[in-house]
């Protein structure tokens, strides 16, 4: 059953009525409070962040504006799916189409290979394509809507037409089947998934801040098997002032040694996500994980299924 | 045909694997490992599809028929007693 109301039906409605200025700066206050009211997750994101701030003061700012740069994506969100589609483009900046539209052009279909770094982002820049004609979907690790609505946000909400967010970025449920992702490709449809996560049942360990990392391999290799080339996409900025900054595709080529053909594909991605991730580093939502980059180097080691879970 | 002997033949000449399948027992696992992935599981599907005339739907390819050559096999018999061969 539905829940009757939320705190984002709250802000849908006073985006409606207050400049959206002020909404943001609300959303900054609300992740400054997280910020003093929670101190073990306020610890947790310092830890993290330690290694890229140059004093104790600049990594008291860093993690501030961490939890501000969170509720003000998570706003964003919400008013972005209340927002007139024709103004899609005046929240969310796409850069770097015509990589896109290169790989397309190749009949195999592409994969859009984003990141947790503004995450949300992510299902701003797919709805955008959408509109702007890109068979885009996104393959999700669970079948439940990701925000579902409330029973007033049904009622509120301008767009009823299209209510929930897994019908505007065109997501489908896949867990370990790639079955529907290789018929999706077949039909030269835009694959959209995240590349730094764990739910896969194959990683590689490559280069990543420092260290040797585990990252999935699973899209890489359904490149290596259908053809499609990867497309890496970042988002980038901070919130409100959001970018899809979409790099330049890549093949998986399939020579003698196939496995390493795998592993330089995956180093490809992640150096991408690494660059940018360096330019944002306080957008990066993994860094809510206790030692972030410990627990990444766990990944491989849990058991499928609970890897699977999300 | 025996099963078993087609699955790792496959499996030897068709999947990046990131271990030798002959040292690799009936039982070991070969998700858990990772010695084959999702796209893998995909094509062996399709090959046991193609090979011995089953059809293994979307709610079963999941990871618990897959883990090993033995459940592997166990999978293709009971699609196989399904269609009445």
């Amino acid at each position: 059953m539905s829940r009757l109301v939320s705190l984002g039906d709250v802000a849908v409605l006073l985006s409606r009525v207050l400049p959206l200025s002020w909404m943001y700066r609300l959303a900054r206050l609300e992740g400054r409070l997280v910020y003093r009211l929670r101190p073990a997750r306020r610890r947790v994101v310092e830890r993290n962040l330690a290694p890229f701030a140059k004093d104790a003061s600049e990594l008291k700012e860093m993690t501030r504006k961490f939890f501000e740069l969170k509720q003000v994506r998570t706003l964003m969100m919400l008013v972005f799916m209340d927002t007139d589609p024709e103004e899609w483009e005046e929240h969310l900046e796409l850069e770097g189409l015509e990589h896109l539209d290169s790989a397309l052009s190749q009949g195999r279909g592409a994969i859009f290979l984003a990141s947790h770094l503004n995450s949300i982002g992510v299902f701003m820049a797919v709805m955008i394509l959408r509109k702007r004609g890109y068979d885009v979907r996104v393959a999700l690790p669970s079948p439940d809507e990701l925000f579902p609505a409330t029973r007033l946000g049904k009622v509120v909400r301008r767009r009823s037409a299209s209510p929930t967010l897994m019908e505007h970025i065109g997501g489908f449920y896949v867990q370990f089947n790639v079955r529907p992702i290789i018929k999706a490709l077949a039909e030269n449809a835009i694959i959209g998934q995240t590349g730094d996560g764990w739910h896969s049942a194959a990683f590689t360990s490559v280069p990543f801040l420092g260290r040797s990392l585990p990252f999935t391999t699973g899209m890489m290799s359904v490149a290596q098997s259908t053809g499609t080339m990867i497309v890496p996409a970042s988002i980038v900025g901070e919130a409100p002032k959001l970018r899809c900054r979409i790099a330049s595709p890549f093949g998986v080529p399939k020579s003698a040694d196939p496995r390493a053909d795998l592993d330089e594909a995956v180093a490809k991605f992640a150096k991408v996500l690494e660059r940018d991730l360096l330019d944002n580093v306080v957008c990066w939502e993994h860094w809510l994980f206790e030692d972030t980059l410990d627990t990444m180097a766990t990944w491989p080691q849990r058991p499928l299924r609970e890897r699977l879970e999300l | 045909m025996d099963i078993l002997v087609s699955l790792r033949a496959y499996i030897k000449d068709n999947l990046v694997v990131q271990t030798d399948i002959e040292d690799v027992g009936d039982g070991d696992s070969l998700l858990e490992s990772g010695i084959i992935d999702s796209m893998g599981v995909f094509q062996l599907v399709t090959f046991l599809e193609t090979q011995f005339g089953v059809e293994i739907d979307d709610e079963e390819m999941v990871p618990e028929n897959f883990e090993t050559m033995t459940g592997i096999v166990a999978l293709v018999n009971r699609k196989l007693e399904d269609k009445g061969t």
